[in-house]
């Protein structure tokens, strides 16, 4: 059980930063959960009284449980920024339509009879409402608040793209890092806390409704006071980063610039789709990027000059698997001629075409190709299927695009695209499983996330990029039967940028400079 | 005590009660009787303004229900319903207490009122006063309902349906007790049912209604040898004989009875009892009896024989 020490072995080493996502976890799921027993619950009573309103009202309620979570996330930035607040607010939303749903139900579900007799003795609509209505339906709110407990627990794991923390950390971080320890250490405490949230409430549910009333009494008040705690104004540092989980995680990432530099910035984790939306959003103040991305020119960035030469540049090739090669050796031979023929000027111009002139990627492909003399009408879908893979921005589109119309060009086969694939795990196990045949790869990544040498075997390999490429390539034929084509030319390299305005406020140019204005 | 003047409620276009006026004397017992849809409930409820009525005016005490408060009005009116509609959540305890709580009674004062209440609910106190309803038999229930009706002693009763939720063995037993009550017996009630033989044995009067009008209001006798018009008699139709010995007593025929030949034979029956309450005593029995009256020293044959003669005789001379 070599899989169960590692994930042991982790979850002692990190027990630290695993109590903190839990509280975090617990944290979120029970503020919003609160604030949708507070405000849900209300207006499921009103709507019991004001019939018109009812459809109307669980309408809302369920429209927003049908935008799909990433998304509300997303929609939540230009409205509360990043952190804990959009995350609550959207987990608020979720929580509402279970709540709202079964109070309104609960309290029309009271027997006819027993009102009217309420009535007949003689209680206000107040006293049959608090009396009579609301201890009747507790049990069926309760079912209410369980259901949206345990959506709340699942959702909140994705409120750490938006800087929320929480057990998603570990597990989009596991996910971009290739660290199943890491994804298990977040997975398994996600899904006892919602087993652990159902199976409580479920208890209670099952009380007879004059305990019942004061456990949810007390619940209430437990909230308020935790949620209190949690938005206790904390002193903030004047800069804030926002990285995604790979950087962080990641070895050349985060962890080498605080080495370096002595770099300690107040970081939350953002997702990388998100990320750049914070910044422009003015949410964080740095981020991180890499050298070639077309959003630096397009959202006015400064890119801070590395003077200590923390990221080391990497080279972007193509990663194919060996079987492709033997059988298709065409498709090695028309990849090739993309060999050094991209430079770092074009990679970035291409990528702001997409970014900011909102070219589609095939378009840009397409133009870039023509200027080389290298594109070619397809020949035809006589021979096989391709399929190219890429991960989920922009230059990853246009190379698989690249990729593509260079293979249609030159052979016979087909291509069918995967694009948008989450992270690097994503799409190195889909090459490895034979779901997509192609895809772009970084040479740093390679090394950092897929392979995870030793420290002395980093060094070793330190400020050559040719050797280190060289070293990745072997260790991927050896040990996974996946071939790196030659380098299409340009570098990558981790990035720190910051908005130009900002930066030129503060006089930064680079990371040194941002060390010490902190 | 409770006066009715041309009640009306309209529902889109029906008329639930339409146009209806009657008069409830202090402690009589007034049944609503008619089919379900008849208008009987939608009345009994603009009594205690469950329902607001479209038009015509309700007194109680000469006071117009319309100018109370209706949360107030209804502390004052006991209420009973079909279903009992006690409180599931609450002990009997609790449920006999709502009213004294809401009124703000001090403690021990409630805790005696109910105490004594079920108490003559034959519900000991010790026993039951902290099981919840659903720990109770059907009758139990009933009786809790009662209790709860009754507590702050109402001078106005409102029941509907009161037995209707219980099986027809523990209904007339339940509904027995009732009728013996003391506390029952002094107050003015109004009593809604659809169930022709209980209508007879709660109401001193009873006012049957059809398509929210009244039919007929009056006593048993009225409706068995005066009924209004053939609707009231084809209602009462299969029930002929029944009502008949229910509503006559021996007083209402002891002129048709022949003289007893021996004096002070047999048992002594008061001139009061129901002929069906007389006819039941001779069947387990099997035997004549004297009918016997301390005041009048009057001594009569009274047998199966001598009973439906004397009915035969009665109603020639009631039409007559």
């Amino acid at each position: 059980m070599d899989n169960l020490q590692l994930f042991i072995d982790f979850v002692t080493l990190q027990s630290d930063k695993l109590l903190e996502q839990i509280i975090e976890h617990i944290g979120l799921t029970l503020i919003s959960l609160f604030l949708a027993v507070v405000i849900g619950a209300p207006l499921g009573i009103f709507i019991t009284r004001t019939k018109k309103a009812a459809s109307w009202v669980i309408g809302v309620t369920s429209v927003f449980q049908t935008i799909p979570s990433i998304a509300l996330l997303g929609f939540m930035i230009p409205l509360l920024g990043i952190g804990s607040e959009p995350a609550i607010l959207a987990l608020f939303l979720y929580a509402l339509l279970p709540i709202v749903r079964n109070t309104f139900i609960g309290i029309e579900e009271v027997d006819s009879t027993i009102t009217e007799s309420a009535f007949g003795v003689g209680m206000s609509q107040f006293q049959v409402l608090t009396k009579v209505e609301i201890p009747l339906a507790l049990p069926v709110i309760f079912g209410g608040i369980r259901t949206a407990a345990v959506i709340n627990v699942g959702v909140a794991t994705l409120a750490s793209y938006i800087g929320a923390g929480g057990l998603g950390e570990f597990i989009f971080g596991g996910i971009a890092l290739n660290n199943t320890p890491m994804i298990l250490a977040g997975a398994i405490p996600a899904a006892l806390l919602a087993l652990f949230f159902d199976g409580s409430l479920a208890v209670l549910q099952r009380l007879p409704v004059q305990k019942l009333k004061w456990v949810a009494g007390i619940m209430l008040i437990s909230c308020a006071f935790a949620t209190a705690y949690y938005f206790w104004p904390v002193q903030q540092q004047r800069l804030k980063a926002g990285f995604e989980p790979e950087f962080m995680g990641r070895k050349d990432g985060y962890p080498n610039l605080k080495q370096v530099y002595g770099l300690d910035l107040k970081t939350v984790i953002v997702g990388p789709a998100l990320m750049y939306k914070a910044l422009d959003e003015h949410e964080v103040d740095v981020i991180s990027g890499y050298s070639t991305d077309g959003r630096i020119k397009a959202m006015n960035l400064r890119v801070l000059e590395d003077d200590l030469e923390s990221f080391p540049p990497y080279f972007v090739s193509a990663l194919i698997r060996s079987d492709i090669i033997t059988a298709y050796p065409e498709v090695k031979t028309a990849l090739d001629m993309l060999s050094g023929k991209i430079d770092d000027a074009a990679m970035t111009a291409m990528n702001y075409q997409v970014d900011f002139e909102k070219k589609s990627p095939r378009d840009v492909a397409t133009a870039f190709l023509k200027r080389l003399n290298l594109y070619k009408m397809q020949q035809g879908t006589s021979g096989s299927t391709i399929t190219i893979g890429s991960k989920i921005f922009s230059e990853q589109y246009i190379l698989a695009e690249m990729f593509s119309l260079m293979i249609e060009g030159n052979t016979p086969h087909k291509v069918i695209l995967k694009n948008g694939l989450g992270g690097t795990k994503i799409c190195f196990n889909a090459l490895l499983a034979g779901e997509i045949d192609i895809y772009p790869e970084y040479s740093g990544t390679g090394l950092q996330v897929i392979i995870q040498p030793t420290d002395y075997v980093v060094k070793q390999l330190q400020g050559d990029k040719e050797k280190l490429f060289k070293y990745v390539a072997n260790q991927f034929k050896l040990k996974y039967q996946i071939e790196w084509l030659p380098p299409l030319g340009f570098n990558n390299t981790y990035a720190l940028m910051m908005r130009e305005p900002q930066a030129a406020n503060l006089g930064i140019n680079s990371i040194s400079e941002l060390k010490s204005s902190l | 005590m409770i006066k009715v003047e041309k009640l009306h409620k309209q529902y889109g276009g029906l008329n639930a009660v339409n146009h209806i006026s009657f008069h409830v004397a202090e402690r009589e017992k007034l049944v609503l009787l008619g089919t379900s849809g008849c208008g009987k409930t939608t009345t009994l409820k603009m009594i205690n303004r469950l329902i607001e009525p479209t038009s015509g005016t309700i007194e109680i005490n000469g006071k117009n229900v319309n100018h109370l408060n209706p949360t107030d009005l209804r502390r004052q009116i006991g209420y009973v319903i079909q279903n009992i509609g006690l409180f599931p959540h609450y002990t009997v305890e609790e449920n006999i207490a709502v009213l004294p709580h809401l009124l703000q009674w001090n403690k021990p004062k409630i805790k005696n009122a109910v105490a004594t209440i079920m108490e003559r609910l034959q519900l000991p106190y010790d026993l039951y006063a902290n099981k919840y309803p659903a720990q109770l038999s059907g009758g139990q229930q009933q009786r809790v309902g009662l209790g709860r009706a009754l507590i702050a002693e109402p001078a106005v009763i409102l029941m509907d349906e009161p037995f209707g939720a219980l099986d027809p063995v523990t209904r007339a037993t339940v509904r027995n007790e009732f009728l013996q009550m003391e506390e029952i017996q002094k107050k003015t009630a109004i009593v809604v049912t659809h169930d022709i033989q209980e209508a007879f044995e709660i109401g001193d009067r009873i006012c049957f209604m059809d398509q929210g009008k009244i039919q007929q209001i009056g006593t048993a006798k009225e409706f068995i040898f005066h009924p209004a018009n053939d609707f009231v008699r084809d209602f009462i139709k299969d029930q002929q004989f029944y009502l008949l010995l229910k509503s006559l007593t021996l007083n209402d025929i002891i002129h048709f009875l022949p003289q007893a030949i021996k004096k002070d034979e047999g048992m002594v029956i008061p001139l009061t009892e129901s002929l069906y309450h007389v006819l039941d005593k001779m069947t387990s029995r099997g035997e004549d009896h004297t009918g016997w009256d301390t005041k009048n020293r009057i001594n009569r044959q009274i047998n199966f024989s001598s009973i439906l003669g004397a009915i035969a005789q009665f109603k020639t001379h009631q039409s007559g």
